[in-house]
């Protein structure tokens, strides 16, 4: 029941006039507010780098397009255009023909679409029909259903069948149709099939450049908000990383790369010019040949981008995302300096001013640009890009290595060399060789008083020494901590001489300080060792500071102690790396009386000798001793004990302290564990683990390291701690470089969560190199020779001594391919000097390699050059008339001028006047050594194997222009008819029955090289000398010829 | 400024403020010159006043403009504003009372008005104001995502929704099985059984202090001291840690605030007989025992006879014992909380036996 309207004027509760106003006020406040919203959704970053590459990409189309249409040759476009024309001329002049065969086409095309869907739809109710009488048949196989079913399927079939025939007579009919309309439109179609193969270049970039178009409608509907979700032509852009994950805590998720996204032109070749391209984001990644192009090592969609630079892989925001500056600590520090200059002059704050004086640091750029903060949401940003090489460090850890990462090969050889990795666990760097020198015998060696000094501050003796600083650090700097650190080093020292294997050595003659210097210079140790006081500590390129510089040892250990050392190194310290150069007793002296001469660092010996401090000392014990015992006995226990007990107590207990068996050994400590924290995944260590102390820095975990590389004892700044409390870890006295290096390393060392078959796989011929790489570190090989193109160091010394760099170790190029395995194995097992370039005064020192470490060389030396391994194919039968040839043209060629074929050769060389620099290896042990096919080629391509050999090129490159297969000539052919050569062409007529015979020998450099080959294999080698029924191996030499 | 902010730093630890609190609630709800419309004024003077001195702050700004922290802001002056609403509409109300005249309810509610405009009119309006808020809001402060929960890694300090942390105040001196479980659980069944306890007809839908003095300033001793003031405590004064840090203090997670805490059996046992403590658990904490016994068994029955006759002889003795039952355990929690603060206590009961600590 409907009431009736009460009277007016109705009473309400509220002023609906105004209740208007707000209603219309607010509606008109919640349009802007909409469309804030809707801007907010959709004016993001990305779409303006998208447009701005589009741009950038049209630009560059434009270019191209420019080019491509100034290549094509207007005469032959006119002509084929005045061809086209004449068919559209002759197609007007048969127009009724033409009109007629097209009307035909179409109809041909109408019946077999007829036809054609007639035999689809056949097919599918025969499909059907059988299946029914399947299905039938198999529940009930005698049925009357079943005879029915068959038969309707069989006459579906027969229908199927005959329509088969129609459609395939249809299309027939249709395509002589088509035939004869293409015979009419033939001028025309082929005018323009050329067309577009001469312009072929100009269509691809019109064509592009459409696609590119930015300022029409369709583009503008495409990308506009709410359309922009059917077919935007900006969208983002992600790739799915197979086997990749981000670690949830509780499950891993896969990686989804979106940093193409803004980084649309990284794969895309063109856009390098930094010129032209100013925003990194638009340009081309700077290597493609290692990252993101698809036929690189790391291609992109297999390996993103994030699992190299780190970061947040779906993140499209510039913050989010994980950017990290380089120089975030450097922009905290300057912009807490303006804002105190600020304070000071009474300013207002103003983060503005601050950040507009910014500029000079990226942090501050992208501050002012992108609107840059820590995410500290984000467990894992990105490497700063000074740090990039971080990223290869995640998987490539357990390479030797890192020939491609300069910055993270010398982080590596740092923590290698400096012995991080002693006291710190990292994986993938373990087992090395120890950093320090053994001390269970250093009683034998060194005073007390000169180990405590050097412990006081051991670049004091040596600059460039790699042992760090433990005491005098800024954490001790007061008196009371000078008294204390005093009172360790006695102890130390006390213990470790107490401790010590006390040996004497037999006395050493008096020898020749000059001669001593000759043999210095000459017989190699400056590949390992300089002596030059005041040097600085070199660890990249630093082959030559391998061991330590030989300055101020009449300071430090006696004549005998150096000159057992240098008769047997092992005799002292059995896991030494110092090799045996085999020298006679009056070499020996005569080093000892050279070494024993080199000045030292003037401050050195005037420099204190700390003696303990019998107050701290006795503080000290009694705080050692109160952690196992009660105060009581503790205070019973320090009155009872001697001076020397305490010393020796103290001793032991600040080793254990400090850790310094970590990289010396040390008696009583064979078996304690290394006392620093465990950096194999450090790199994803919560930032908040870190303690900061009260230092002012930003929090990051780059920062924090790179305080602590530097300035490791800098934590405890202001802070009150006990002695066992303070920090232990020493100075390195890294520069900025190094720290930065070592970072890369230290930040890289993360979890490698990823799927097995994305992993390095470390087997097979990469682990043999890997392997043999690893030997060739730990023994300085490349100290001498130039080894992988890097290396040989001595050079340096030998050009500063004016000795012939002729006399320099070998360049060791090509070594796999080159020498028999078991020689090398036998080689460097034993090395004789004398045997191949008896000229040379340097010594191939004897290595104390075991029998696994020989197998890994010469396994690595075959795998680098992808040699046979191990055995070489034992040639014992050679085609004499080959032999013959090579022994005539050893002859004609002169080449017995530099290679001695014997060692008697070589001894009637030098009588004869020779020199060093005119000799080439003896020939005589070839065969032993070298490999049978290696020699030819050796022969025909010198200067390939070995850039800059003295070896000349017999035969040169003939040049066919690029992309021709490459093809030598032989000289000799042409000159075989001078009367220099008359003998010799005698002699090849002789040996291959005819001219014409000894023609085609000479001018194919392939069998002048096998038969010269052939003769310097014969050359020493007795089993040849006996003929011998053709070995099974042999044949195929034999059959080459 | 230094030292007055020191100052405000020390009155805002929890047992200063919370005594401060309950002294000014109840001070003020018998303060009528505040209960005007320019007590009002003064009121929002004061508290926006103490913002804007506050927002001068670094520290303090950190903590306020946190995205989740935001609500809080608002949740302050939303309870303020309805708490001086409430009573000014009760001192009207008061005052017609006083002179014989209904409560202004009463005629409101004798008017009868249309739902349109009068309602949805209103509602509409409402729906739009708060659109153009949530948009604005929404677009102004992001919504503060984190990483994915780790539990090796727990955020510090790991902070309950707002609306949950006067309950996560109440963990620092109760168990969880007291905190999480029974007290909540009392919480809803005392708001349950308010209407059948407090039977009282007058003060029914209208504002009126005078007539229900008593259960007016009960249940905004339970709602704004226990709830919303442990709510600003939780918020914006515990730190890393868990760690009490005045407004105006640094959040250092490294500072360090000794927890020397005592039970009952160890005071009693240790530090009065001189002796060890007995190893029996029962003969151990039976003055504990015996001290919840008589606070719980025996204190309502003592209060009957003494302090809360009136209200024994008006509600009856089953409305009586579990009224004041009630009452007794909301009033069990500040009593705990100032143990804690003044005597270091720990338990009460601490029966660690059978993980019963009360």
């Amino acid at each position: 029941m409907a009431k009736a309207p009460p009277p007016e004027p109705i009473d309400h509760h509220y002023d609906i006039r105004k209740l208007t106003i707000v209603f219309a006020v607010t509606s008109i406040l919640v349009l802007p507010a909409f469309a804030w919203m809707t801007w907010q959704d959709y004016g993001r970053d990305w779409k303006s780098w998208q447009k701005k590459f589009i741009e950038n990409d049209r630009k560059r189309t434009r270019a191209a397009l420019n080019a491509a249409s100034e290549k094509i040759d207007p005469e032959a476009e006119e002509k084929l255009l005045e061809q086209k024309r004449e068919g559209a001329r002759e197609l007007r002049r048969n127009r009724t023909a033409v009109s007629e065969a097209e009307h035909k086409a179409r109809k041909a095309e109408g019946a077999w679409y007829d036809s054609d869907q007639d035999f689809r739809f056949k097919k599918a109710e025969m499909d059907t029909a059988r299946y029914d009488f399947e299905t039938v048949r198999k529940e009930s196989p005698k049925s009357s259903s079943t005879a029915s079913s068959r038969k309707s399927y069989e006459r579906l079939k027969a229908a199927y069948e005959s329509s088969t025939v129609v459609e395939q007579a249809a299309h027939a009919a249709w395509d002589s149709a088509k035939a004869e309309l293409a015979a009419l439109e033939k001028t025309k179609k082929d005018a323009e099939e050329s067309l577009t193969k001469l312009d072929g270049d100009y269509d691809r970039f019109q064509a592009k450049i459409r696609t590119l178009r930015q300022n029409d409608a369709f583009y503008f509907v495409r990308n506009a908000p709410i359309a922009d979700m059917l077919a935007p032509s900006l969208k983002i852009q992600q790739v799915q990383l197979e086997g990749l994950y981000n670690d949830v805590n509780f499950l891993k998720s896969q990686r989804v790369d979106r940093c193409v996204t803004c980084h649309i032109a990284a794969e895309t070749r063109g856009f390098e010019d930094k010129e032209k391209y100013p925003e990194s984001v638009l340009r081309t990644h700077p290597r493609l040949d290692l990252f993101v192009d698809s036929n690189s090592p790391h291609p992109y969609a297999t390996f993103g981008c994030t699992s190299c630079h780190g970061g947040r892989d779906r993140a499209t925001d510039f913050a989010r995302a994980g950017h990290m500056p380089n120089d975030f600590a450097r922009y905290e520090e300057l912009a807490g300096e303006l804002q105190q200059g600020r304070d000071e002059k009474g300013l207002p704050t103003d983060d503005d001013v601050v950040k507009e004086a910014m500029d000079e640091t990226q942090t501050g750029r992208w501050i002012k640009e992108y609107d840059w903060e820590v995410d500290k949401f984000n467990d894992l940003p990105m490497y700063p890009m000074k740090a990039v090489e971080a990223g290869c460090f995640r998987c490539h850890r357990t390479d030797a290595g890192h020939p491609k990462a300069a910055k993270l090969d010398q982080g590596r050889k740092l923590i290698e060399q400096l012995g991080c990795w002693s006291c710190h666990k990292m994986k993938g760097l373990e087992d090395l060789p120890r950093t320090g020198p053994n001390l269970t015998k250093v009683a034998s060696k060194t005073t007390p008083e000169w180990a405590a000094r050097w412990l006081v501050n051991p670049r004091a003796f040596r600059n460039n020494t790699k042992m760090p600083r433990f005491f005098y650090l800024q954490n001790f700097d007061t008196e009371a901590g000078h008294k204390l650190t005093d009172t360790m080093i006695a102890g130390v020292t006390a213990y470790l001489f107490e401790k010590s294997g006390k040996e004497s050595w037999p006395a050493v003659a008096k020898g020749d300080a000059a001669r001593g210097q000759q043999l210095f210079e000459n017989v190699g140790c400056q590949g390992c060792h300089i002596s030059e006081v005041g040097a600085d500590r070199h660890v990249m390129d630093g082959w030559r500071q391998h061991g330590p510089n030989l300055i101020g040892l009449s300071q430090k250990v006696s004549p005998e102690w150096l000159g057992a050392w240098l008769k047997n190194p092992k005799a002292y310290n059995a896991e030494t790396r110092m090799p045996n150069l085999r020298l006679a007793d009056d070499e020996i002296a005569d080093l000892v009386a050279y070494l024993m001469s080199r000045p030292a660092q003037p401050e050195f010996q005037r420099s204190h000798a700390p003696k303990a401090d019998e107050k701290e000392r006795d503080a000290l014990v009694y705080d050692y001793l109160t952690q196992t015992k009660s105060v009581v006995e503790a205070k019973a226990d320090v009155a009872k004990m001697t001076p020397r007990e305490k010393d020796l107590f103290v001793g032991e207990k600040i080793i254990g302290h400090y850790g310094c068996y970590a990289c010396h050994a040390i008696p009583g400590f064979e078996k304690a564990k290394p006392i620093g924290v465990e950096l194999s995944e450090w790199g994803n260590k919560p930032v908040h683990l870190l303690d900061f102390g009260f230092l002012n820095l930003p929090h990051t975990r780059a920062d924090w390291f790179q305080q602590k590389a530097g300035q490791p004892r800098s934590f405890d700044r202001d802070k009150v701690k006990s002695f066992q409390e303070k920090s232990r870890m020493p100075q390195f006295s890294l520069s900025p470089a190094e720290i930065e290096a070592v970072e890369t390393v230290v930040l890289g060392m993360q979890k490698d969560d990823m799927a097995d078959a994305l992993k390095v796989k470390a087997a097979g011929a990469r682990a043999a190199v890997e392997t043999g790489r690893r030997i060739v570190k730990d023994y300085n090989c490349q100290g001498c020779h130039i080894l992988e193109d890097k290396g040989g160091q001595i050079r340096e010394a030998m050009t500063a001594n004016k000795i012939d760099l002729a006399l320099a170790p070998p360049i060791i190029r090509g070594e796999g391919a080159k020498v028999q395995s078991d020689w090398l194995f036998s080689f460097l097992h034993a090395p004789r000097s004398g045997q191949i370039r008896p000229w040379l005064k340097v010594r191939m020192p004897t290595f104390p390699f075991n029998p696994d470490q020989l197998n890994a060389i010469t396994s690595y030396f075959a795998s680098l050059d992808k040699a046979r391994y191990p055995f070489e194919d034992r040639v014992d039968a050679l085609d004499a008339r080959s032999r013959a040839a090579g022994a005539k043209t050893f002859e004609a060629l002169k080449c017995a001028q530099c290679h001695p074929t014997s060692q008697d050769a070589f001894a009637l060389a030098i009588k004869a006047g020779k020199t060093p620099a005119d000799l080439a290896p003896i020939l005589a042990a070839a065969h032993n050594r070298l490999r049978y096919e290696w020699i030819a080629d050796w022969i025909k391509r010198p200067e390939e194997w070995m850039p800059g050999t003295r070896m000349p090129t017999n035969f040169p490159k003939m040049d066919d222009g690029p992309g021709k297969p490459e093809k030598r000539i032989s000289p000799l052919a042409p000159a075989l008819d001078s009367p220099a050569f008359a003998g010799f062409k005698r002699d090849l007529v002789a040996i291959w029955g005819s001219e014409a015979e000894a023609k085609a020998y000479i001018g194919d450099p392939d069998r002048v090289t096998k038969a010269l080959r052939d003769h310097v294999w014969s050359l020493g080698n007795d089993f040849l000398t006996v003929p011998q029924a053709p070995k099974r191996r042999a044949t195929t030499v034999v059959a080459s010829h | 400024m230094t030292a007055l902010k020191d100052i405000i730093n020390w009155l805002a630890s929890p047992a200063i403020a919370v005594t401060l609190s309950m002294i000014g609630l109840v001070g003020a709800m018998f303060c009528k010159p505040l209960w005007t419309k320019k007590g009002g004024l003064l009121l929002f003077a004061t508290l926006v006043g103490g913002f804007l001195f506050s927002f001068t702050d670094p520290n303090f700004r950190i903590v306020a403009t946190t995205p989740d922290n935001v609500p809080i802001l608002g949740m302050l002056f939303l309870v303020g504003f309805f708490f001086w609403y409430a009573m000014y509409q009760a001192h009207l109300n008061d005052a017609r009372l006083a002179l014989g005249m209904p409560p202004l309810e009463k005629e409101d509610s004798d008017k009868k008005v249309f739902s349109w405009p009068d309602l949805v009119y209103v509602e509409l309006v409402s729906l739009i104001v708060c659109s153009i808020v949530m948009i604005v809001w929404s677009i102004v402060l992001k919504a503060p995502l984190e990483e994915p929960a780790n539990p090796g890694a727990a955020p510090n300090p790991a902070k309950a929704p707002w609306y949950f942390l006067g309950l996560q105040e109440l963990l620092v001196y109760f168990d969880p099985w007291m905190a999480g479980v029974v007290l909540p659980t009392l919480i809803i069944v005392g708001l349950m059984a308010i209407p059948y306890i407090d039977t009282n007809p007058r003060g029914n839908g209208y504002f009126s202090f005078r007539e229900r003095k008593w259960e007016i300033v009960m249940f905004c001793f339970g709602f704004i001291i226990l709830w919303v003031v442990l709510i600003i405590l939780g918020t914006f004064l515990r730190g890393p840690n868990w760690n009490f840090f005045g407004p105006y203090e640094y959040w250092d997670p490294n500072k360090l605030v000794p927890l020397n805490n005592v039970s009952v059996s160890e005071i009693f046992w240790v530090k009065w007989l001189r002796t060890a403590l007995p190893t029996f658990w029962l003969k151990r904490e039976l003055p504990g025992i015996l001290l919840i016994l008589f606070y719980m068994g025996a204190l309502p029955g003592l209060l009957s006879k003494t302090l809360f006759k009136r209200f024994y002889e008006k509600m009856g003795m089953v409305r009586y014992f579990v009224g004041v039952n009630l009452f007794l355990i909301m009033l069990a929690v500040p009593i705990k909380m100032y143990l804690r603060w003044i005597f270091n206590l720990k338990y009460i009961v601490n029966i660690q036996e059978f993980s019963f600590n009360i």
